[in-house]
């Protein structure tokens, strides 16, 4: 997929060849699912499904499942994600990053990976502590200045950014009475990636009434920068500047 | 003495380097924030939690293992110092049709960029919209043309 993934590990426990071992078959997950779902690949079954030459009913179990994530996520976001939206047939691009990484994830677990996390070009998925007395700290990008932080915040579960950090869709915001704003890098943070991953998407194209979808469901919070440099979150969302 | 916990590791489209990552130490007395439901720009406040000093290091290079993706083969090698990365590139390797050639992807300088960030920052991992669409399409292209049109490495 192109895609840079980075895993950190915490090795308490474990030999470096188990954690090779580990880290083999977290690759290996990776592999799968672009095999599975990569757009890039003309016959991968979900460029089949979206040229209609194959039925869902025909895909593989996994593409089923993705394919139903899409659609409580549409709901859950009001819409605002709908990867049936685009011209081109159904494409779950904005969930599937997500939804591998934290797939590649369970495969440390399961290999005796005391605390982990994998981080898939921005979404990222962990599980137990780093460190005895810390939590993972994901540090979220400043698209107004390249290569800085803006905010740390502590990682639960699971954090996903979409946007392109520059001018994309206009969204209309029709409280500000102005000129429509535009949302430069939304996150979002909860207890699935992949969701995660969704709800991102969904708040980058939506912007503020995303945030308000976001901010009724269990345990998700989001934050997102318009083009006025103007940063808004839900109530939830836990962040400290970065220094 | 505590050891590390932390082993960082990278792939480009499913290629594993096993790389070793600077541990840092829990920022004392801060307390996270909620933001709330805010507009407001972030400030420039903060103080970093300081590192332990560390010995004169050692410079290695970890290459990864080389695995295909839609451009091609591709290797990560990731220079070391000590225990922090200095640097990450990714090599493509030869095949039947095209040469070898360093270049310097999209994806390498985003790792580095990554790793650099985590470092200096105490953080363990980085969230964040990609810098500009159109500029990774145009650098990965062109890092593809170069490979394409460069001859025979010395």
């Amino acid at each position: 997929m192109g895609t840079v993934v980075s895993f950190a590990l915490r090795l308490d426990g474990l030999t470096e060849a188990a954690a090779r071992e580990a880290l083999d078959r977290a690759c290996t997950t990776l592999h799968r699912a672009d095999a599975l779902f990569s757009t890039y690949r003309p016959d991968s079954p979900m460029s089949r499904l979206r040229r209609d030459e194959i039925t869902v009913q025909d895909a593989p179990a996994d593409l089923q499942d993705v394919l139903e994530l899409c659609r409580t996520a549409r709901r859950a976001s009001g819409g605002w994600f709908d990867p049936w939206a685009l011209p081109g047939g159904v494409d779950p691009t904005g969930l599937v990053k997500g939804w591998a990484a934290a797939r590649a994830l369970e495969d440390l677990r399961a290999a005796g990976v005391p605390a982990a996390m994998v981080n898939a070009a921005g979404d990222a998925a962990v599980f137990g502590l780093p460190d005895s007395d810390r939590s993972w700290r994901v540090g979220i990008t400043d698209p107004l200045r390249p290569g800085a932080l803006a905010w740390t915040t502590d990682v639960g579960a699971a954090i996903a950014t979409s946007g392109t950090g520059e001018r994309g869709a206009h969204i209309l915001d029709p409280y500000a009475g102005g000129p429509s704003r535009a949302v430069l890098s939304a996150t979002v943070t909860g207890p699935e990636l992949a969701m995660a991953d969704a709800l991102a998407t969904a708040v980058a194209a939506g912007g503020h009434a995303a945030l308000e979808h976001v901010a009724r469901l269990d345990g998700y919070a989001a934050l997102c920068l318009d083009d006025r440099g103007a940063w808004t979150a839900t109530g939830g969302f836990a962040a400290q500047p970065a220094a | 003495m505590r050891r590390a916990p932390i082993v960082l590791t990278a792939t480009v489209a499913g290629v594993a380097a096993v790389l070793s990552y600077q541990p840092h130490s829990k920022p004392a007395g801060r307390k996270v924030q909620p933001v709330g439901v805010v507009a407001a720009t972030p400030s420039t406040g903060g103080a970093h939690a300081r590192r332990a000093p560390r010995a004169v290091p050692r410079v290695t290079t970890v290459v990864g293992a080389d695995a295909p993706n839609q451009y091609g083969d591709v290797q990560v090698r990731v220079k070391m110092s000590g225990r922090r990365i200095v640097s990450v590139k990714a090599v493509a390797l030869p095949s039947a049709a095209s040469r070898s050639q360093e270049i310097s992807t999209v994806a390498a300088p985003r790792l580095r960029r990554q790793a650099l960030a985590a470092q200096s920052a105490n953080v363990d991992g980085v969230s964040g919209a990609s810098y500009t669409s159109a500029g990774y399409r145009e650098s990965l292209q062109s890092a593809l043309d170069q490979i394409a049109s460069a001859g025979p490495s010395a």
